[in-house]
């Protein structure tokens, strides 16, 4: 009887028949980089996106008020913890940092292969950490399978211990991780050592630790492995995936040719759907003939500020890399009917473009549905800008310049010979006109202080919006304490 | 053993013999010889005169003994099996008369008087007189059975002359009522058995059993998942106790079936439903109450062909009246809602398109069953076939159900102590269904909110939207004229023109199912009888469905015809043998019952899609007629095996004192080891009060009176699968795209391990009356519940902590109160000119609460409605899966008001305009967020109700049968905040805030607030009578039938679901989804079609 009772369960494969051989290692740490592609791409969670919603590059937009309210909440910062947008982005974190626990317990480092897997499940499990204590400060750290009795048990660590193990976890991975030429054709979305030197150098800046952050920015600088490509244009131009000006980005692809039909909005899909979702919005736009950005969703509309400032910095070629005003939309000889369409400023986001060039319209392929555009999540010129910064807290305020200029001299602009409290502006201002819709600048704003300036007048709570509240669920179930004002 | 079975004993055995001038005593014992019969009798009694010529061959026993014995005083009786006693008839017989009347005093003609003990009997005459020889005045018993009244019994004790008074029978008392392997009495029954009998279920027009069982027993609550043909319906008995599936378990002929969707009513003998504990007997998932369905057989000695016929014109009931052109235009102007259409659009459409009238269509329905049906001594049949047919109200036969059934019931008795049998069942249904209960785009969703300017079909030239698509190479769909369907310049994300989308559907799953078990009975010796059943459930399920291009919106478009086909196999088997053994020891009548069982279910299923049909045709929707490039494949199977023991003991004392207690232990692979096995027992007693000696000073006011009682506890792991509780590395697929566009697959833990998941429980009291008045014409019962259902199973996710990094898939968690009140009441009358009439009604209340739940959460979220919103939940104090939301308390007239509002309460970020709901900040933090959301209703009635006439006289008869539920809310979820351009119901406009004093209870025109659509605002009371049922019948006088040859002829009309009463403004109050947690949320409905029928029911 008990015989009958023992059933084979088709698909199942007990935790403790894998994570054995090469392959096991290898498939278990290719499911890290798959969590984090999701990390960006689920149910509309994307902390990417939600990072642009706290900053003041764009407005939320899309089709109203009731579009997607949990990224219209962060945009207004009236999120709370019921935020599914919050939610979505620190789960996606942990269900990484999981995977990556997996590889890093269970794998047995017998050759360099496995060594190597271990020491990019490490460097992944840093930038997720990175991720979860620069949006949520005090976050539990978990490093191994929690029993579920241990769930309430579980308590939210003090920053500095979230760091010291970022800091552990890449120290680890450098010596072994490979520099990015090391990586054959097809391996080059992996961590490298370049890339985890460049998120080490991040978690010192972050901590303010200047002089140990500037030495791994100089590692990377003086690797030879990277520089900057011809134009920001060409960094995000297809052919810029995984180039020379590239540290670590996720990849999405246009192979699957979705179409309505079969688009997975239940799972992960390969391609990238928020390419879409930042499209100029359909029903009202219509794209200038010579052009190839093409209609989507209109969300992450750009402020009329973020236009401002590339004007004010004389910044022509950037500018028209990332916004298009709606006067050079119809002068191409597009159109838009809706000067009062919802959140609208009169300017279209162009760097993460809905470019026909991106995605797929082959065949049953719908092009809404297949953009492979990755998310550039560390870029040379960032790394240049932080050693920038690095060089100039550390007092070496020529390296700062020369690193800067760099920056700004492939965009066409002329050196910056300010010191100082002005060449950190500068550098403040760099960042906002080379890195804009890349997601790093609500996270600057906060560490330099300047986020109540910037982004007071949009919500921005002093003393609660430097962080985001810890979600419902894990307070509700785990007992976790909540953050400041939440 | 009672006479009549001993005759037919006598029958069975022939003789043939050959005798001339032989003496009596010598032919007895010729025929002893010949026999397995011994004969007693007394030499001396038997006359020496008596010669007896015979020449006979295979005669049946008892005719030759009333042969030979013709002509003398003998007679003859079976004193025990074989064993005959040949016995002085006439010379100790006593005559005596008796006269039989009825509660008034009133004579009763054709009353069966037999003395006890023996087969000799009379019928009374007109009145009410008979007589009969008695073996012995002084110690003979007469035994007094009529219809409609309680079996009597008197002692002659001697007298020449007696009158025996009849107590009318209590309705039901002596019903078989099916407990599970097994059956008792009615008037035995200790538990909460409620019983649908096939004489009910036949007037019924339903197409489905469980259509049939709706508002017809206390405590039963039957609800259509929606009005579409075929679809499903949600039975819960007794409230909903659990978070995820409160299906009952269907037993059909004893063996566990997954639905019951493939039974045509007209197969049914009865229905049976096990509510309290007692369901125990079928423990591991009876803990959503247990419905029992036995199927017909024939009966012995007959022989009968039925044909039944059913043709009805369905139509919708109301329709929801939205705004028209005009409505519309104004209130999207006054909610400054972007791209609302100018006042002279509008002007120039007049009222525009009403798409509720466009998208209702009136649709036929129709019902054949033949039945043949009969038996000899030893064998009976049934062969019976079905054929169902209905349209639906929206998208015609785009929404169709079709169902063939086939049923062959044979029983025969091979040898005395052995009868075989077996009862099968095939079905054929096919179901094409359009979409609906979707707030996303479906055709229902898409008909309420397209707007009132869009033309169902482009009269002229097409609008600049259009033509621009069909310029852009997009494929608008045409009608069947070749007109173009409308397209809107105003609603467009998910939604789409409805009458182009019915169109465009093509979607249809047939499934082939074979049901049945053989069985035999095996009877060793006396009163214990063995049997052995296996059974099988196999269902054989084809899904497929296509979608042509078109082209609505840049949002709801197709650029490449495809198709998807899927083939599910599902096969169970199951064994059971049990014995049973009836035992009387004077007073004392034990039952026991014993037995084991085993099943085995499987599933697999193998699907495909593919894309680029080379003809947008039903002929070219299939894989082989598109390029091979995209298409994709799946298919997975699944085992869980089931095994149990069972033991059952009931025992009276002379009918008035009942004990009933059972135990099953249940085993199902889909646990962990040490979590497989569970024990669920049962315990009732019940004591019939009116059988007592104290009770006759009463019994003139209450005739009879049990009182019960029952508790017991049941399993469920209806909602566990194979493998849930276990961690498992799967794989990611495609996998992970490399710098070079290639994949890397990926493997990693899908869920967390959860090896202490158990079975989920539900434990049950009840305690019950019945009663009988006014002599036995007025009948009561009266129950009373207390379910809890504990360790409820529950999808993790919300329970596991994310930073945990996976999810438990499932976890125990919480539990469930459901208690209340029952009450069943009927009463029989009528007029000796042959009126008769039964009224009765049933009420159950309900209290339903969570209890608690897993201690690692406050609540478990339940549905989304719209973007945003969770819109239900389950959470200790409410009831299951309650409606979530803003509360609000009126609406701000003006300026002041608002101000004063603010500063009252400190509220910050919320700006509220006149006209604006107030809405309250619940948990008081000064401000509104999704934490101000708070219970607003629940979608659960408090009560439910059922009442029903039936009147006949003479030929004619009048059923009226009324259901209903009050108490309960409904949430009106196709208002979306995100499609701010969507229609909506007139009232909207109508009803509107139109400056200050015009309203406190609706809103100035919003179309897209949280305020609004995610308030309380949206809640509705959804209380409802619906006359289920209004039917004239005539049956044709039976010697009018018997010159066409026909035993029966009725034909009736009959106007089912058609009158509805209630406040509820949207389509259907009834309709509601089929997701637990998505009860009472309306998202655009199919609504119960009302339907006008004739019939007619011929047997011969």
């Amino acid at each position: 009887c008990n015989k009958f009772l023992e059933q084979p369960v088709n698909g199942i494969l007990p935790e403790d028949e894998f994570y054995k051989t090469d392959k096991d290692a290898m498939q278990a740490a290719t499911a890290v980089y798959d969590m984090m592609q999701t990390d960006y791409n689920t149910v509309w969670g994307s902390m990417f996106i939600g990072r642009l919603m706290l900053s003041d590059e764009s407005n939320a937009g899309g089709n109203g008020p009731g579009d997607q309210p949990g990224f219209q909440d962060m945009d207004l910062f009236k999120h709370d913890s019921q935020n599914e947008k919050v939610y979505w982005g620190w789960r996606l974190c942990y269900y990484t940092i999981y995977r990556a626990n997996k590889v890093v317990a269970k794998v047995t480092p017998d050759n360099d292969l496995r060594k190597r897997l271990i020491a990019e499940a490490k460097a992944l499990r840093a930038y997720n950490y990175f991720e979860l204590v620069t949006l949520w400060g005090d976050v539990p750290l978990v490093l191994a399978d929690i029993a579920p009795e241990d769930y309430t048990k579980t308590k939210r660590s003090p920053k500095a211990d979230i760091y010291a193990q970022i800091v552990k976890d890449l120290q680890e991975a450098i010596p072994v991780l490979p520099v990015k030429s090391g990586y054959a054709a097809g391996d080059k979305f992996r961590m490298s050592k370049g890339a985890a030197q460049a998120l080490l150098g991040k978690a010192y800046l972050y901590q303010e630790k200047w002089t140990d952050a500037a030495t791994q920015f100089d590692l990377v600088i003086n690797s030879g492995e990277y520089n900057l490509a011809p134009s920001v244009a060409a960094v995000f131009a297809r052919s810029g995936e995984f180039g020379i000006e590239s540290l670590f980005e996720i990849s999405y692809s246009e192979t699957q040719s979705y179409d309505w039909g079969n688009f997975p909005w239940d799972k992960a899909p390969e391609a990238n759907i928020y390419i879409q979702l930042m499209g100029p919005r359909s029903d009202n736009y219509t794209k200038a003939p010579g052009d190839s950005l093409l209609a989507g969703w209109g969300f992450c509309r750009p402020k009329k500020k973020l236009y401002d400032a590339y004007v004010a910095a004389g910044d022509v070629v950037r500018r028209k890399t990332t916004v298009m005003s709606e006067a050079e939309l119809k002068a191409a000889g597009g159109d838009w009917n809706a000067p009062t369409a919802y959140e609208y400023e009169g300017y279209f986001q162009r760097k993460y473009g809905s470019f026909s060039t991106q995605t797929n319209s082959n065949g049953s392929a719908i092009p809404e549905l297949n953009y492979g555009t990755n998310w550039r999540l560390i870029r040379y010129a960032d790394v240049l800008l932080m050693a920038a910064e690095a060089q100039y807290r550390a007092g070496s305020e020529g390296t700062s310049r020369t690193y800067l200029n760099k920056v700004r001299n492939r965009s066409g602009l002329g050196d910056v010979s300010a010191t100082g409290t002005a060449l950190f502006t500068a550098i403040v201002t760099e960042r906002e006109l080379e890195l804009a819709f890349e997601g790093f600048r609500f996270l600057d704003l906060v560490r330099w202080g300047l986020a109540e300036q910037e982004l007071g007048p949009l919500g921005f709570k002093k003393g609660k919006n430097e962080v985001l509240p810890i979600p419902d669920q894990d307070v509700k179930t785990a007992g976790l304490k909540q953050n400041d004002n939440y | 053993f009672c006479l009549n079975a001993s005759a037919n004993l006598l029958s069975q055995t022939t003789v043939s013999l050959k005798v001339k001038k032989m003496p009596l005593n010598k032919v007895l014992l010729e025929i002893e010889q010949k026999t397995s019969y011994r004969f007693l009798f007394n030499n001396e009694s038997i006359p020496a005169d008596k010669f007896i010529d015979l020449d006979i061959k295979d005669e049946q026993l008892n005719k030759v003994l009333d042969k030979i014995l013709a002509n003398t005083s003998l007679t003859y009786k079976i004193l025990e099996e074989h064993v005959v006693v040949i016995m002085s008839g006439e010379s100790k017989k006593d005559k005596i008369k008796a006269r039989v009347l009825d509660s008034k005093g009133l004579p009763v003609q054709g009353v069966s008087v037999v003395e006890k003990g023996t087969t000799n009997g009379a019928v009374t005459d007109a009145d009410g007189w008979v007589t009969l020889n008695v073996n012995d005045a002084t110690t003979a018993v007469l035994e007094v059975k009529a219809l409609n009244y309680q079996m009597t019994e008197i002692a002659v004790s001697g007298k020449q002359e007696l009158s025996v008074s009849l107590k009318d029978a209590v309705a039901g008392l002596d019903e078989i009522v099916v407990i599970g392997y097994g059956a008792q009495k009615r008037s035995s029954v200790t538990a909460a058995v409620s019983s649908v009998k096939s004489d009910v279920i036949a007037t019924t027009s339903a197409g489905r059993i469980d259509q049939a069982l709706q508002g017809r027993t206390p405590g039963v609550s039957v609800l259509p998942a929606s009005g579409s043909p075929g679809s499903a319906m949600r039975i819960t008995i007794r409230g909903v106790g659990t978070n995820g599936s409160s299906n009952p378990l269907y037993i059909i002929d004893g063996v566990r079936a997954g639905g019951i969707e493939y039974l045509d009513p007209s197969e049914i003998a009865s229905v049976d439903v096990l509510k309290d504990a007692s369901a125990a007997i079928y423990g591991m998932d009876g803990a959503n109450g247990v419905i029992i369905i036995t199927t017909k057989t024939g009966k012995k000695n007959s022989s009968e062909i039925t044909y039944n016929m059913q043709y009805a014109r369905q139509s919708v009931g109301k329709k929801m009246e939205m705004m028209n052109a005009k409505q519309y235009q104004e209130y999207l102007t006054a909610s400054n809602t972007t791209n609302a259409p100018t006042a002279a659009a509008a002007a120039a459409v007049g009222n525009g398109t009403t798409w509720m009238d466009q998208v209702f269509e009136t649709a036929p329905l129709m019902r054949h069953t033949l039945a043949f049906s009969g038996g000899s001594d030893k064998t009976t049949y049934l062969i019976d076939g079905t054929y169902y047919t209905q349209n639906g109200i929206i998208g015609g036969d785009k929404a169709k159900f079709d169902r063939y059934t086939v049923r062959v019931n044979t029983e025969s008795k091979v040898k005395p102590w052995l009868t075989v049998g077996e009862r099968f069942s095939y079905a054929n249904f096919k179901r094409n269904g359009i979409a609906e209960d979707d707030e996303f785009g479906s055709v229902l969703s898409s008909a309420i909110v397209m707007d009132p300017l869009t033309p169902v079909v482009f009269p002229g030239a097409l609008s600049t939207r259009a033509a621009d698509a069909l310029a852009a190479g997009y494929t608008l769909v045409q009608n069947p004229q070749g007109k173009y369907y409308g397209i809107s310049d105003y609603i467009f994300g998910e939604y789409g023109n409805p009458l182009a989308m019915i169109q465009n559907t093509h979607s249809g799953t047939v499934q082939n199912k074979v049901v049945g078990n053989v069985y035999a009975n095996l009877e060793p010796v006396k009163d214990l009888v063995l049997t052995s059943r296996f059974g099988i459930d196999a269902a054989f399920q084809k899904q497929h469905s296509w979608t042509p291009t078109f082209w609505f919106s840049p949002e709801k478009l197709n650029t490449l015809a495809g198709g998807a086909d899927k083939q599910d196999n599902w096969f169970t088997w199951q064994w059971e043998n049990f014995a049973t053994y009836t035992r009387k020891f004077g007073s004392h009548n034990f039952s026991f019952l014993g037995g084991t069982s085993i099943r085995k279910s499987s599933w697999n299923y193998v699907g495909g899609s593919y894309s680029g049909l080379f003809r947008e045709t039903d002929g070219f929707s299939y894989g082989d007629n598109a390029p091979d490039l995209q298409d994709r494949i799946g298919s997975s199977a699944t085992i869980t095996t089931q095994a149990s023991f069972y033991g059952r003991v009931s025992y009276d004392y002379k009918n008035k004192y009942l004990l009933q207690a059972l135990v099953r232990r249940d085993a199902s692979s889909d646990f962990a080891a040490g979590h497989k096995w569970a024990t669920f027992p049962f315990f009732s007693a019940g004591w019939v009060l009116s059988n007592e000696n104290f009770f006759g000073s009463v019994d003139h006011i209450v005739n009879y009176a049990k009182v019960r009682g029952s508790w017991g506890k049941n399993g469920s792991s209806l909602n566990v699968g194979p493998g849930k509780w276990q961690n498992s590395i799967s794989p990611t697929t495609p996998g992970y795209p490399t710098d070079l566009g290639t994949y890397l697959i990926g493997a990693a833990p899908t869920n967390l391990a959860n090896p202490d998941l158990t079975w989920e429980i539900s434990q049950q009291t009840d305690i019950g009356v019945d009663l009988a008045f006014l002599n036995n014409k007025l009948s009561v019962s009266v129950d009373y519940y207390n379910k809890q259902t504990k360790n409820l199973i529950t999808p993790g996710a919300g329970v596991t902590p994310l930073f945990a990094g996976n999810t438990l898939s499932l976890v125990n968690s919480g539990n469930v109160l459901n208690r209340g009140w029952e009450f069943d009441v009927s009463f029989r009358g009528g007029r000796k000119d042959g009126f008769h009439y039964e009224v009765g009604g049933n009420l159950s209340t309900i209290h339903n609460e969570v209890l608690s739940i897993n201690r690692l959460v406050n609540q478990i979220n339940g549905a989304g409605v719209g973007t945003g919103w969770t819109a239900s939940i389950f959470k200790p104090g409410y009831p299951v899966w309650y409606f979530n939301g803003y509360k609000t308390d009126g609406i701000f007239q003006n300026q002041q008001q608002i101000d004063a509002y603010l500063a009252k309460t400190g509220l910050t970020g919320y700006a509220p305009k006149p006209g604006d709901p107030i809405v309250l900040d619940v948990n008081g933090d000064k401000q509104l967020s999704n934490a101000d959301q708070s219970y607003m209703g629940s979608p659960l009635p408090k009560f439910v109700y059922g009442f029903r006439i039936n009147m006949a006289y003479k030929g004619f008869d009048v059923i009226a049968f009324l259901q209903g539920q009050h108490g309960n809310d409904i949430l009106m979820g196709f208002n979306r905040t995100d499609r701010s351009t969507a229609n909506k119901p007139a009232f909207f406009y109508n009803d509107r805030w139109t400056g200050e004093g015009s309203t406190n209870k609706w809103f100035a025109p919003n179309t897209n607030s949280v305020y609004v659509y995610n308030s309380d605002l949206m809640v509705f009371k959804g209380s409802y009578a619906r006359i289920r049922q209004l039917q004239l019948g005539y049956t044709l006088p039976k010697s009018l039938a018997d010159k066409a040859a026909l035993h029966n002829v009725r034909i009736y009309v009959s106007l089912d679901d058609f009158f509805t009463f209630t406040k509820y403004p949207g389509l259907d109050p009834e309709a509601g989804s089929n997701d637990n947690n998505s009860l009472g949320i309306d998202r655009g409905v199919y609504p119960i079609p009302r339907k006008a029928m004739v019939g007619l029911t011929l047997s011969f």
